[in-house]
């Protein structure tokens, strides 16, 4: 009985610590730019992501279709999200995506409608001296059909920009809630990708984007998987754009991915 | 699980002071936003080009410095904007990523300002626009303009503080430097002036024919005497202006060409003109350029001094 005692004591003082820091970072948090096409979202249309929250007060939302290519058994479904700039330099997000097959991407650690929550800070800003910063922590809950247990992530994130494109790189690892025994609990990911206008004159209009991913396998012993994806970003409206983006798993089990295409819009409001 | 939490939480404590993210937020929001570029796609792509063109000259100088090869590379450039001239706004740190990274809070000064300008045209051009909900929506933006660190404040007198508002002459290295830029600049504030002004028209049929008149106008000369006001007669008689007027640029300011938006907020079109004012001695800080170590400092040197003038944080400028 004394030892339950302390323990919700502990988690208790647990609490309160971690509601002070969450006050502390909140209003250390200082003021972040409405940019349309430059905001990189995973998936929005490839993986890699860019080290900058949504504007203070923007809301973004996305919808897409993706279709996965892997020989024998096809797999194709809607991916929804939204981005809420909460404070300055604060983003928080969720996520939403349906495949086909669920049972069987379930094994692959594909999940369909699980509700992915995500808050996004920018730690240090671009400048001349250093690349932009930001840190991620999302959880993945098990919402959707043939889910298991919560997974959590966290990722680093980091954006330089030279004269005419960005490199962009980012670091995640994951811990699986629930897994088999076969599955792998811990899960680790880099992402290397390059944005850049391809029109000549400058505009910012339509921006092209490219990354390498280096994944590990979701089966223990499994191989490492190489991703590769190309795609872009074109405004068609004062607030929305269109994305679309092709990749493949170059490497990995043999129902991969060979060939990925999504397209899907998103608006700022 | 809860000491990843706290590590994460903690790590905004530990970003390098002056260096966290501290951008501007995102804009108003109100049904008149974009109503520029809905209703008046012509007048929006034009408006677009002189923003293009506002921050490639930004990141030209800051670069290369103001001179000669300034002068004829910008001008090309903006010639061939607007043989073409674009349907949306530019994303700055795409267009200019070596000024905004290299010069942040004038950057977003001027980002934050541009925001400000765009909701003038917008409550001005939205199909519900009347004096009470112009007024309105405009006390709205500059009240949000101005709870931000990134808001342009009015230099003080003894620290040489000019008065916006009043056409004003200007007389500057960067005029002499790059000349045909300069006016293009100047005439770029100036249709949004004039914009504005014909945009405050009575009813949607004036408005139009206004806004096509001035279109008209800057396409026929906006390298040329469009932005300027008309000068005054020199003391000693008619004719051209003597000694350091010769050729000097007199820019346009809402105070003197447009009444109508003058009277719907004098507050906006007074903070609008401090913009103005500042904008064209940021220009005129990037003179030296970053050709060298020597040139960089006494860039970020004059650009610190600016910034200062207007209320805005030094942190951020300069480090290349």
């Amino acid at each position: 009985m004394a030892s339950e005692t302390r323990a919700f004591l502990r988690r208790s003082r647990a609490r309160r610590s971690a509601g002070a820091v969450l006050l502390a970072a909140a209003a250390a948090a200082a003021p972040a730019g409405g940019q349309v096409v430059s905001d990189l979202e995973p998936e929005r249309p490839i993986a890699v992501e860019d080290a900058r929250p949504i504007a203070y007060r923007a809301l973004a939302v996305s919808a897409d279709w993706s279709y996965n290519a892997r020989g024998s058994a096809d797999d194709t479904g809607p991916g929804f999200s939204a981005l809420y700039g909460a404070t300055r330099g604060l983003e928080l997000g969720a996520a939403l995506r349906y495949v086909t097959r669920p049972g069987r991407n379930a094994l692959r650690g594909i999940s369909s409608g699980d509700l992915e929550v995500h808050a996004l800070y920018g730690v240090v800003n671009e400048s001349a001296r250093g690349p932009g910063v930001a840190v991620r922590l999302g959880v993945h809950l098990p919402t959707g059909l043939d889910s298991r247990g919560t997974d959590v992530h966290f990722a680093a994130l980091a954006t330089r920009s030279f004269d005419s494109f960005r490199l962009h790189g980012n670091a995640r690892w994951t811990r699986i809630g629930d897994t088999l025994t076969p599955e792998r609990a811990d899960r680790l990911e880099g992402t290397l990708g390059v944005d850049f206008l391809p029109s000549r004159r400058g505009s910012t209009d339509t921006l092209l984007m490219a990354s390498v991913q280096v994944r590990s396998s979701p089966i223990l012993g499994g191989e490492m998987i190489l991703e590769a994806e190309v795609g872009g970003r074109r405004r068609i409206g004062a607030q929305s754009v269109f994305f679309a983006g092709a990749g493949s798993q170059l490497s990995g089990e043999g129902d991969r991915a060979k060939v990925r295409i999504r397209a899907g819009v998103g608006h700022l409001f | 699980m809860s000491r990843l939490l706290a590590c994460v939480l903690l790590l905004p404590a530990l970003a390098p002071e002056g260096l966290q993210a501290a951008e501007e937020p995102f804009r108003p929001r109100g049904f008149h936003n974009d109503s520029v570029h809905r209703y008046f796609p012509d007048l929006n792509s034009r408006l677009n080009a002189v923003r293009y063109g506002r921050w490639r000259a930004f990141e030209i100088a800051w670069i290369s410095g103001i001179n000669p090869d300034l002068d004829r590379e910008f001008s090309s450039y903006l010639l061939s904007l607007l043989s073409d001239p674009p349907r949306y706004p530019p994303e700055p740190n795409l267009v200019a990523p070596r000024f905004t990274r290299g010069a942040q809070p004038v950057a977003r000064a001027l980002r934050w300002g541009q925001m400000l300008e765009q909701q003038l045209s917008d409550a001005l051009a939205s199909p519900d626009a009347m004096a009470e909900t112009t007024s309105a929506r405009l006390d709205r933006a500059l009240a949000a303009y101005r709870r931000e660190i990134y808001a342009v404040r009015k230099p003080a007198p003894e620290d040489g503080g000019a008065v916006a508002g009043a056409a004003q002459v200007v007389f500057s290295e960067a005029v002499r430097a790059a000349p045909v830029s300069a006016k293009i600049l100047i005439s770029g504030t100036a249709l949004f002036i004039r914009a504005a002004e014909a945009l405050a028209g009575p009813n949607f049929g004036e408005q139009r024919w206004l806004v096509m008149d001035t279109i008209g106008q800057f396409d026929r000369a906006f390298a040329g005497d469009f932005g300027q006001a008309v000068p005054a007669p020199p003391a000693g008689g008619s004719g051209e202006p003597a000694g350091p007027e010769a050729g000097a640029l007199r820019p346009l300011g809402y105070g003197s060409t447009a009444p109508t938006v003058v009277a719907l907020s004098p507050l906006v079109t007074e903070q609008l003109d401090l913009l103005s004012l500042f904008r064209i001695e940021v220009f005129e800080a990037l003179i030296p350029g970053g050709w060298n170590a020597q040139a960089r400092r006494q860039r970020d040197t004059r650009l610190r001094a600016v910034a200062r003038r207007y209320g805005l944080p030094e942190e951020g400028i300069g480090g290349e």
